[in-house]
């Protein structure tokens, strides 16, 4: 390799081969560029009389917004750097002076499984610990499978706003419907990733049990209007949704949750007192739990529960669960 | 329904364990399968390296067999409050896996590879049977055969069942389940029946067949050979498990059962049970990541106090309900019992239904 100043207009700045940067920001290189010029110099390969960048495209293109002409760089052809240490000279430089966001770490991984063929076992033993991910086959096909997102989902992982397990959730939902589904979970009801996961799982279901689209499920009359009811804030619409969807995807539970809140409610039980029903409805054992401070608030929990044993609340409570 | 027998299971290539590659049994099944391609290979990691990890490789996976040394224990035995009886139930782990291919199958997720596997030192399984038998003998004993595999699926390349009626011919208070969804009965017709051995057959009604059991005999088939075990002197047993919902399954077991009753002596039968199609999380993942727009989960489940989803209890109990009086209407003196239910299911279940 030779150091070289190289000009700018011959480094081909679309042609990302060892680049493995997502969004790049350059404005403060810019600056710094200006004033000091470039310290590093970049590394790029020689091909059809011009350069492609194996090391230095944010350099580049910030030298490019400052003005420069030329570029202090380390020039090699085909023959001198082979493929795979082009890769690898362009990771360890990065490595050595930053750290990737989880989209770049996806981008790297399909590089190498793109350009080198490598498959998730030996991307996991020889490229994931020096991208800070677990040496796992595992974990490098989730993140290879980050990329068949869309780039506004992308851009939120990047930013680390938005989880990648949050983000994976969504190849669950056809490529068309994706975005829709992404806004809903974001925007219009910050859901949490176990709230995320419910909901996809029920609307992905509801649209195969009704034969439609996931946009046509999100279309139906009572969810658009929860979803366009500008009274309710991000939470109370996720609450709203969830309980439609539960209802739509398990009528038969919601019924029986249904007739079993009714017939505590008409007990008329003081808030002291809790009933809970067995989980799942998987038995016919009913909780009863009790809140007091003092024994004269128990003698009135008591007396209480006594006087509706005297009557058919109970057996309307029990008989919910006569099979 | 149309009776077509399910084809023996000839793999498209064969692995061999290099540790058990002179036993007995690997040379008899080798030399039944003349022609077929055969590769030594160091243990499970050998297997694992030559297999691809390709998507879609679980169809390809079946179509191989692995014959390797068993490590762990040749019997295990149920949790007694899985079968909600007092009998000691036991189960073979011979063979890993099966090369039938059906979509609910709870094996999807068990086993590292889908490669059916048989273990060959079948020897440390008779003595590991024998010494079960003899422990406790005033205790009764059920041995089940396809609890890990197709019972039968292999029996043309292993030969298992001859030998084991045999042992179950002298026990005294143990019984052994030969649980399949084939046809292959040969060596078990080429066989003397005793009374201890009962051959069970997984029933379900045609249209569910045809959706999910990928590979297996059609259930007339099924019924044809179940009638020729009878015919032989084999006690059959009949299983409707897994149970699926549907709009008419109703009418779709009112047939089967009127097609099982045409078919079978109700003196012949060790019994009916009864299991409404439930899984586990691993399974429902390992399915929903082969065929995201599976329909198998798309019903009332609900998560039960062992970690698997079963169909919503009342849900459930109305399917058993139904099914039980039909068969009540055609063998009334049948015993039926419930697959995996809690103990106060079951007894709700068989104070209505158990024989008089």
């Amino acid at each position: 390799m030779k150091l070289k100043d190289a000009s700018i207009d011959k480094i081909d700045l679309r042609a990302l081969d060892y680049v493995f940067t997502y969004r790049p920001r350059v404005a403060e290189m810019v600056d710094s560029i200006k004033e000091h010029g470039i310290l590093q110099p970049l590394v790029l390969l020689r091909k059809d009389r011009r350069y492609r960048i194996i090391c230095g495209y944010r350099r580049a293109l910030a030298a490019r917004q400052a003005g420069l002409k030329v570029v202090p760089a380390w020039l090699c052809n085909e023959e001198e750097m082979p493929e795979q240490q082009r890769l690898m000279t362009s990771l360890h430089e990065d490595a050595h002076s930053r750290a990737y966001n989880d989209i770049e770490k996806a981008i790297v991984l399909n590089k190498f499984a793109q350009r080198l063929g490598w498959n998730s076992t030996r991307l996991a033993h020889e490229v994931a610990p020096i991208i800070r991910l677990p040496a796992s086959p595992t974990v490098v096909e989730r993140y290879l499978s980050l990329l068949r997102l869309d780039d506004e989902i992308l851009r939120v992982v990047a930013a680390g706003t938005f989880s990648v397990d949050h983000a994976l959730l969504l190849l669950a939902i056809p490529a068309d419907d994706r975005l829709t589904v992404f806004r809903l979970l974001t925007v219009q009801t910050r859901a949490s990733l176990n709230e995320s996961r419910e909901i996809i799982k029920n609307v992905r279901d509801i649209a195969l049990l009704t034969n439609t689209s996931v946009r046509e499920v999100l279309a139906n009359e009572e969810i658009a209007s929860i979803l366009n009811d500008s009274s309710l804030g991000p939470r109370e619409t996720l609450a709203s949704l969830r309980e439609a969807f539960h209802k739509k995807r398990h009528p038969t539970v919601a019924e029986y949750e249904t007739k079993f809140a009714e017939a505590v409610a008409a007990l008329g039980l003081s808030k002291s007192v809790a009933v809970s029903p067995p989980q799942s409805f998987e038995g016919s054992h009913v909780g009863f739990s009790f809140r007091a401070s003092s024994k004269e608030e128990l003698r009135k929990i008591i007396a209480q529960i006594q006087e509706k044993l005297a009557t058919d609340g109970f057996d309307h409570l029990f008989d919910v669960f006569k099979l | 329904m149309s009776s077509n027998s399910n084809p023996l299971f000839s793999p498209d290539a064969v692995f061999v364990d290099e540790t058990v590659s002179s036993e007995p049994l690997v040379q008899q099944i080798l030399a039944r399968l003349d022609g077929v391609p055969r590769c030594v290979v160091r243990g499970d990691k050998g297997l694992r390296a030559k297999l691809e990890d390709a998507a879609g490789s679980i169809a390809r996976q079946k179509k191989h067999l692995f014959l390797a040394g068993k490590r762990g224990a040749w019997l295990k035995r149920f949790r007694a409050n899985e079968c909600g009886d007092t009998v000691e139930q036991y189960y073979l782990t011979h063979i890993h896996g099966c090369p039938m291919d059906c979509e609910y199958c709870y094996l999807q997720g068990y086993f590292e590879t889908h490669v059916p596997t048989v273990y060959v030192e079948l020897d440390e399984l008779f003595d590991a049977v024998r010494e079960a038998i003899a422990q406790n003998p005033e205790k009764a004993k059920r041995f089940h055969v396809g609890e890990l595999c197709d019972a039968l699926a292999l029996d043309h390349l292993v030969t298992l069942s001859p030998p084991l009626i045999e042992i179950f011919g002298t026990a005294r208070n143990a019984t052994v389940e030969f649980r399949t969804k084939t046809t292959n009965v040969e060596s078990l017709l080429a066989t003397e029946p005793n009374e201890n051995v009962v051959v069970s057959w997984t029933f379900t009604p045609a249209n569910v067949a045809q959706a999910y059991e990928r590979g297996a005999a059609s259930v007339q088939a099924r019924i044809d050979a179940a009638r020729a075990c009878q015919s032989a002197g084999y006690r059959v047993g009949v299983r409707f498990d897994p149970i699926f919902r549907s709009d008419t399954y109703d009418e779709d077991y009112a047939e089967l059962i009127s097609a099982l009753a045409a078919a079978l002596s109700p003196d012949r039968i060790d019994s009916v049970v009864l299991g409404a199609f439930r899984y586990t999380a691993e399974m429902e993942r390992a399915v929903r990541q082969r065929d995201p727009g599976t329909r198998l989960f798309l019903d009332e489940f609900v998560r039960c106090g062992d970690g698997k989803f079963r169909y919503f209890r009342p849900i459930r109990l109305k399917m058993y309900a139904a099914i039980a009086q039909r068969l009540r209407s055609v063998w009334p003196a049948v015993p039926i019992e419930l697959a995996m239910e809690p103990p106060d299911l079951l007894q709700t279940f068989m104070r209505r239904y158990a024989v008089a």
